[in-house]
């Protein structure tokens, strides 16, 4: 075992030692790339900066920690407005490990059940209380708790394998709960099934990617959506409400589903969702695989149906950045606790969770 | 380690004192040899390589049929012999017997290697159910195509040669030639599956069209598997035909629904995919086959298909699998106990 | 001025009625890292299939090295030099990381890899440097079925470096992975680029991830080829921007 982080930070000095030698040439190249990876209002300001200290001869450190505060700027002005996956640079590296243990000591101040509760306005809508959960013998949550606000929305990001879609899945009813309980307007539902759970409680689950049934039409997906109602009248009467709402699919309405681009799929899926007219709303990586342009549009839909329709969306993503600047309370899950947890807007300038979690 | 060395010394020590100390019992634990080797040699390509088979059988059969052929041809017209129906009593002499026997079980092995490159390159283009069911077929198309051939028997079979030794002798005779061929095709798997080969086996499992896109040149491994697997159920399939005294193809030769699926429930229940499942699948199958026939006879076969379907629906680990999930470590497999780590994609 | 290992002429590929990839050119450099980008469903995976030899392409011509490879299979292609990675990763899930890296030795003719080569000798050493490479070592005897998704991946880049592939074609390497856990994937590719001088080509939707990594990008949309060039000039092209990027 003492072997390893010998092995580890000698080849790490060995890396880094290579690494300057090599930067003056790449460093101009990467100093341009950076500078082009900005909003198009901050390019000429972070143009300019980079321009201005190119020619001078400065060394290598001086001039990055230069073009980073410029960074750090223009991304503070718009930290609301994030498109797509983020633009911003790839140079904070660190170990999986390096993370999980920066990350447990953060954790060590984890928030207290009231914090997470005023970050809900103290509504408590929907609260999640000491949650022991997990798959099989296997507990992969441990202690959690959650507090949301009616009409809020919230969003999970941590590492791979932290255990956020493993609170969703413990919501809906697909995993095994050891103790703990869910509480949903003021209802316990902690113990009913998935079934039960979109036709009694109003909790619909939105799957991750590819969830559609690719040969059934748009509309026969919409009907398979309201497959609990008692009758078959009422699914069509609400798939007509969807199609109100939403012309894209009305236009597609006789197309196989799997015809449909990556964003009118998930439109589809977030839709079909909707059928059962649910109140709280479990998107899990609502912009997995999709293309730049349709991650705002998703985000954009499910924007309107938090602030118009008044639903509460608890949702994961790995694309931090996007999902903290739409919701407005974040909690970073890492190994199956809560390390922090505040506005979605407080996280993204956090320069810790900037570090650990959102690539720099 | 150790335990294995237990399971070698003990089983040695079986095998060779066993019909010494059981002489009434030697063909039936020459049995038990054979279906250990028939259940190892299945489990190259059924349970390492992914590649269920249900046609090892033919190798059997044909390899039954390539040694008594070259046994009387040798010295007698086999048409003649054949179409005589046991009128033609040869005596063999103990160089002629031997030399023939010798022969015709390394021809037997031979010829199934080649017979097994064939029929590969008509079944390894099929997957899953497809193989199973095309190397039935197989099996199937064989019988019945030796069935039709007069030269050796047809139908009505070929007598086999009478070993000339004293009587007392004969089960032990045929009893050490169960068990050597069993040791040797035991360590040649052995051998096999500690090397890359092994691993690509694995891999072909796993996942066979990510082995082809890393260059995996798949159709060698699975054509090298299957002809070990061919040879050794060739020279098995010779010396039980001797055993019997006489063959025919469909009970003896081409025994499916007994052997030929046997092969294949006693590697599930010992644990399919590992060195030592088939093994104490075979020695746990021929107890209970061996019991129920003594002590339960008009149930043997209720009792087999039962330890079959439970096998199937509520232990498909197998023996050794499940010893595996208890004692992990114990099979040197690593469990991860410092994370939870949820195996989900978030 | 580096040759051109991969280029593909004029490439056509329909499935039933529906054109996949119409007349569609492009090259690699040799010891580059270029990027595919394009809306869902413009063609990028089936031009990628077409390469490493998964159907063949309707017309057209596509060479490695300088040699006609449309015609040939895919294990073919692997033991030629050419490997990909895929968007749902793929690994043996039944075998520990360490034979996982193992089989994935190279397979060419001449290489050490013989059907019957000891599993305990320097393929097994340099399996344990690349898992070490990639921060899989302290995993690198557990079962790879049972590691996380993100882990899993690590873990077929690995086996990908293993091979020594001349090219790797990745297909949406960074799908699903936290973003700390994409700067060390992408850091990873960069070296591997870099000191083991592999060429890169990759499909990305995230565009973070593509400006800074690859230094030609190529735009596919509806089949065809839409645009290609330097990163910077891709993001700002209009033609890019309405088909893919979407409007800031």
């Amino acid at each position: 075992m003492a072997k390893e982080p010998v092995k580890k930070t000698a080849a790490k000095a060995a890396s880094t030692k290579k690494a300057p030698a090599k930067k003056p040439a790449s460093l101009k190249k990467a100093v341009a790339k950076k500078a082009v990876a900005k909003e198009p209002v901050k390019k000429t300001a972070a143009k300019a900066a980079s321009t201005k200290k190119a020619p001078a001869k400065k060394p290598a450190s001086l001039k990055k920690a230069v073009v980073k505060k410029a960074l750090a700027k223009a991304v503070k002005k718009t930290k609301k407005n994030v498109s797509g996956y983020g633009g911003g640079s790839v140079d904070v590296v660190m170990s999986v490990d390096q993370v999980a243990r920066e990350a447990a000591s953060i954790a060590a101040n984890a928030p207290t059940v009231k914090e997470l509760q005023k970050l809900a306005n103290n509504e408590n809508y929907l609260t999640i209380n000491n949650l022991r959960a997990g798959y099989g013998k296997m507990e992969i949550l441990h202690e959690f708790s959650l507090s949301i606000g009616r009409g809020q929305s919230l969003c999970l990001i941590g590492p791979n394998g932290a255990g956020k879609s493993t609170v969703l899945h413990s919501i809906f009813g697909f995993t095994n709960i050891f103790s703990g309980s869910i509480i949903v307007d003021g209802q316990d539902v902690t113990a009913l099934t998935p079934s039960q759970k979109l036709s009694e409680a109003g909790i619909a689950y939105i799957l991750q990617d590819k969830s559609v049934f690719p040969q059934m039409t748009v509309e026969e997906n919409l009907l398979m959506g309201g497959f609990l109602k008692d009758r078959p009248a009422e699914a069509k009467a609400a798939a007509e409400m969807v199609f109100d709402k939403y012309s894209r699919l009305a236009d597609r309405r006789d197309k196989p589903a799997g015809v449909l681009s990556g964003g009118e799929r998930r439109l589809l899926e977030i839709s079909r969702a909707l059928v059962m007219q649910p109140q709280v709303l479990l998107v899990d990586e609502p912009s997995i695989g999709l293309e730049p342009r349709f991650i705002d549009m998703v985000f954009e839909i499910l924007g309107d149906l938090q602030k118009k329709d008044g639903k509460t969306i608890i949702m994961v993503e790995q694309n931090a950045k996007k999902g903290l600047s739409f919701a407005d309370i974040g909690y970073v899950l890492v190994s199956g606790e809560t390390a922090i947890a505040d506005t979605g807007t407080a996280l993204l300038d956090n320069p810790d969770v900037g570090r650990l979690f959102l690539g720099g | 380690m150790t335990n294995e060395k237990i399971l070698y010394l003990g089983l040695g020590i079986f095998g060779i004192v066993g019909p010494i100390l059981f002489p009434d019992y030697t063909l039936q634990i020459a049995m038990l040899w054979i279906m250990v080797l028939m259940a190892s040699t299945w489990d190259i390509t059924g349970g390492q390589m992914g590649y269920n088979s249900l046609g090892n059988i033919t190798f059997f059969g044909v390899g039954m049929y390539v040694c008594a052929a070259i046994q009387v041809s040798m010295f007698y017209d086999l048409a003649e012999y054949t179409a005589s129906y046991g009128a033609i009593k040869p005596v063999f002499t103990e160089s002629e017997y031997f030399i023939g026997l010798i022969l015709g079980i390394v021809a037997a092995g031979v010829v199934c290697v080649g017979l097994s490159l064939l029929l590969g390159l008509a079944v390894f283009g099929l997957r899953g159910p497809y193989f199973a069911i095309g190397t039935l077929g197989v099996a199937v198309a064989m019988r019945e195509i030796v069935t039709t051939m007069d030269t050796v028997g047809g139908g009505a079979g070929i007598s086999m040669p009478f070993l000339p030794l004293p009587i007392e002798y004969r089960s032990l005779f045929f009893y050490v030639l169960c068990f050597l061929l069993a040791v040797a095709a035991h360590f040649t798997i052995r051998w096999m599956f500690s090397t890359q080969f092994g691993l690509a086996a694995n891999a072909i499992r796993d996942d066979e069209d990510k082995a082809e896109a890393m260059g995996i040149p798949t159709l060698r491994y699975k054509q090298f598997g299957w002809a070990v697997a061919a040879f050794y159920m060739g020279c098995i399939g010779a010396v039980f035909g001797n055993m019997s005294g006489y063959i025919e193809p469909q009970n003896i030769a081409f025994p499916l629904p007994t052997f030929g699926i046997f092969m294949v429930a006693m590697a599930l229940l010992g644990g399919k995919g590992t060195l030592w499942g088939p093994v104490i699948g075979a020695i746990a199958f021929h107890i209970v086959k061996e019991t129920t026939w003594t002590y339960l006879l008009d149930w043997q076969y209720i009792v087999l298909g039962l330890v079959l379907i439970v096998n199937i629906v509520y232990f498909q680990q197998g023996i050794m699998g499940w010893l595996k999930s208890m004692y992990p470590e114990k099979f040197g497999i690593v469990v991860d106990k410092s994370t939870n780590v949820s195996k989900g994609d978030a | 001025m580096s040759e051109n290992i991969i280029e593909v002429n004029n490439v056509s590929k329909a499935f039933g009625g529906v054109k996949a990839n119409v007349d569609i050119s492009m090259v690699v450099e040799r010891g580059s890292i270029t990027g595919i980008i394009g809306p869902n469903g413009c063609g990028k995976s089936t031009l990628f299939n077409s390469i490493v030899g998964y159907h063949p392409i309707d017309s057209g011509s596509i060479l490695f090295e300088g040699n006609e490879i449309s015609h040939l299979v895919v294990g073919d292609i692997a033991r030629l030099g050419m490997l990909r990675t895929f968007q749902q990763t793929r690994i043996y899930g039944e075998m520990d990381c360490v034979d996982n890296m193992q089989i994935s030795v190279s397979h060419r003719p001449g290489s050490q890899a013989t059907m019957f080569a000891s599993r305990r000798g320097e393929i097994r050493e340099r399996a344990e440097q690349l898992l070490e490479f990639v921060g899989l070592y302290s995993k690198r005897n557990l079962i790879s079925g049972d590691l996380s998704f993100g882990q899993q991946k690590l873990l077929e880049f690995a086996m990908a470096l293993m091979n020594e592939p001349k090219v790797l074609l990745l297909d949406e390497p960074t799908a699903g992975i936290n973003p700390t856990l994409i700067n060390g994937l992408i850091d990873r590719l960069r070296r591997a680029n870099e000191e083991l001088g592999i060429t890169l080509c990759v499909i990305e939707h995230n565009m973070r991830v593509i400006m800074n990594l690859a230094s030609d990008i190529y735009c596919l949309s509806n089949g065809k080829m839409l645009a290609s060039g330097k990163p910077e000039d891709l993001q700002n092209d209009p033609r890019v921007i309405d088909a893919y990027l979407g409007g800031h």
